[in-house]
């Protein structure tokens, strides 16, 4: 049985700036998300236990024939991808059905992995959208997961409570942040990486229509001006704190 | 005017969708217990109870099952679900099913003529985007506390619904979450330190948050890079997002990965040695001075 893990490449947000309100991507590095690593790291840990193969499946621009190679170096055993400049335009709804479309070439697939949320846009809503696609039971907020025998047992961890559920295969994964501490990979496996297999195709070849189902209407960085008002010392701070009633002496 | 359908697994969040719906449409609330039923009756609106023993709120995709036999019932063309965990997988997965587009964690809905414009935050939290759905059914996932919730007023009419759900994830158990976990999220008083401060001075600073009945957070490099403190102290892109009635910052110098946590916060007032800092420029109230030295002072004076 084989594990797919869904991964998206984002800019590196650690580098994003603003200049004029808007946010400025030029030349920030692409790189996989942190929760998709750790949707990365869950899916070989148990490749690990239970056997099989991991395989990444990602649709993006044209640099995930080179970002890709990161999964591969932590652990997946092979990847199929759509790498065309032409995703960058695509919307979540595309994304997921272009995923099922690379998931249903695979072969005995038990579980599909996505992160909870993207590091760039954070919609969430992929993960769901190619379990509703494809017809699989799927559980959410993922912080635990193990195979027994044709099922797994997942725990969803809620705002105020984790919930063990018993799900049948095939299904998708989506899991919490923060699940596990994905491995760095050695020199050896990241030299390895790039002679791993790739099944690589763009958007031409698939014939996808964009679906169009939402506008951005503006994307801009909010007001942060306040009063700046300076304080000679130690005691005018004081007073502010007395003023807005966290000390009342 | 359209019709709305709502659904919450949390009754309190369901209630803040009737407020957030009713100015949308003709609203209709999904119910799958028969507390929740008549609690959101109460509120005066019409209820459809979905009558299906088995329907777990564990099964996302029989919850869709449901929401999507309840939209075709009360003809709704938008639905409001609430943008909580158990509601934000569900939205992708009713969207899929419905062919519609979807908004998470939204913010604001405000209708410009036809179009329902919403905000949610991008990037981490360092931009907001104001975006519409161009379907014809759409689905927005409403963060929870944007919206106060309806008040019990009136009694609306519950009706059954039924139709047939397949369930392919059970329940095995439950347990709650320990909550002595520091809360940034719900602190109403926040001291955040950064770079600026010395080892030394982070003892005094936990002394300073506790006199000041607040919780000490920190920018990200103390935890990560330093282990001064512990990740779940972290405010910002890579940590937490909190709305304090005061956040004192010291020492930080406020880079929109750090700010994006701390700028909802009521009053700002920042402890820098450079008054260029991006952190001054968005404080109420800033103090050039020594981080060691400002929190020394404002030690002796109240610890």
């Amino acid at each position: 049985m084989n594990y797919v893990v869904a991964m998206k490449q984002v800019p590196d947000l650690q580098q994003l700036r603003i200049r004029d309100k808007k946010p400025v991507l030029t030349d920030i590095p692409l790189e996989f998300g942190k929760i998709d690593k750790n949707a990365l790291e869950c899916a070989v840990s148990l490749k690990e236990a239970c056997g099989g193969e991991v395989i990444i499946a990602a649709v993006g621009s044209g640099e995930l024939t080179e970002t890709i190679k990161d999964g591969l170096a932590c652990g997946a055993d092979r990847a199929t991808m759509i790498a065309d400049d032409g995703v960058d335009a695509l919307q979540s709804a595309d994304v997921a059905v272009l995923l099922v479309r690379l998931i249903k070439e695979l072969d005995d697939v038990g579980l599909i992995f996505f992160a909870e949320g993207s590091a760039d846009n954070y919609s969430g809503q992929v993960g769901s959208r190619v379990a509703q696609l494809l017809g699989y039971p799927q559980v959410g907020f993922a912080c635990d997961v193990r195979m027994e025998g044709d099922r797994a047992v997942v725990t969803r961890a809620l705002e105020g409570s984790f919930e063990e559920v018993e799900v049948d295969l095939p299904a998708v994964v989506i899991v919490a942040s923060d699940l596990n501490k994905p491995r760095l990979p050695t020199v050896i496996q990241i030299l390895k990486a790039g002679k791993k297999p790739q099944e690589v195709t763009d958007l031409a070849a698939v014939g996808h229509e964009a679906s169009e189902l939402t506008v951005c209407v503006e994307n801009l960085a909010p007001d942060t001006d306040r009063k700046k008002q300076e304080l000679a010392g130690s005691t005018e701070l004081l007073a502010v704190l007395k003023e807005n009633g966290i000390i009342d002496k | 005017m359209e019709n709305v359908l709502i659904y919450s697994a949390n009754t309190g969040i369901a209630r803040e969708l009737l407020s957030a719906g009713r100015p949308l449409g003709e609203v209709w609330a999904l119910a799958l217990d028969e507390a929740s039923a008549e609690e959101l009756a109460a509120c005066g609106v019409a209820v459809l109870r979905f009558d299906g023993r088995g329907v777990i709120s564990a099964d996302t995709a029989a919850l869709a099952q449901v929401v999507a036999l309840a939209v075709a019932h009360s003809d709704a063309s938008l639905v409001l679900l609430g943008s909580d965990r158990r509601g934000k997988e569900l939205t992708g997965r009713v969207a899929a099913a419905l062919d519609a587009g979807c908004l998470t964690d939204v913010k604001s809905i405000t209708q410009d003529g036809q179009t329902l414009l919403c905000t949610r935050l991008a990037f981490g939290g360092a931009t907001i985007s104001t975006e519409s759905i161009t379907s014809p059914v759409k689905v927005i996932a409403v963060s929870p506390t944007v919206f106060p919730r309806a008040e019990p007023q009136g009694q609306g009419v519950i009706s059954s619904l039924t139709g047939a759900v397949d369930a392919r994830v059970r329940l095995l158990s439950e347990r709650a979450k320990d909550s002595d976990l520091v809360d940034l999220k719900s602190a109403e008083v926040i001291i955040a330190v950064g770079e600026g401060v010395r080892d030394e001075d982070f003892e005094p600073a936990q002394k300073l948050a506790q006199a000041l009945g607040g919780v000490l957070a920190c920018s990200k490099p103390p935890a990560t890079d330093r282990g001064l403190l512990g990740e779940e102290r972290v405010i910002g892109l890579s940590g937490v997002i909190c709305k304090p009635q005061l956040a004192l910052v010291i020492g930080v110098s406020g880079q929109v990965q750090f700010a994006v946590g701390i700028r909802d916060a009521k009053t700002i007032i920042t402890i820098n040695t450079n008054e260029n800092a991006d952190m001054v420029r968005m404080s109420d109230y800033f103090l050039v001075k020594d981080s060691g030295e400002a929190i020394a002072e404002l030690c002796s004076e109240l610890c």
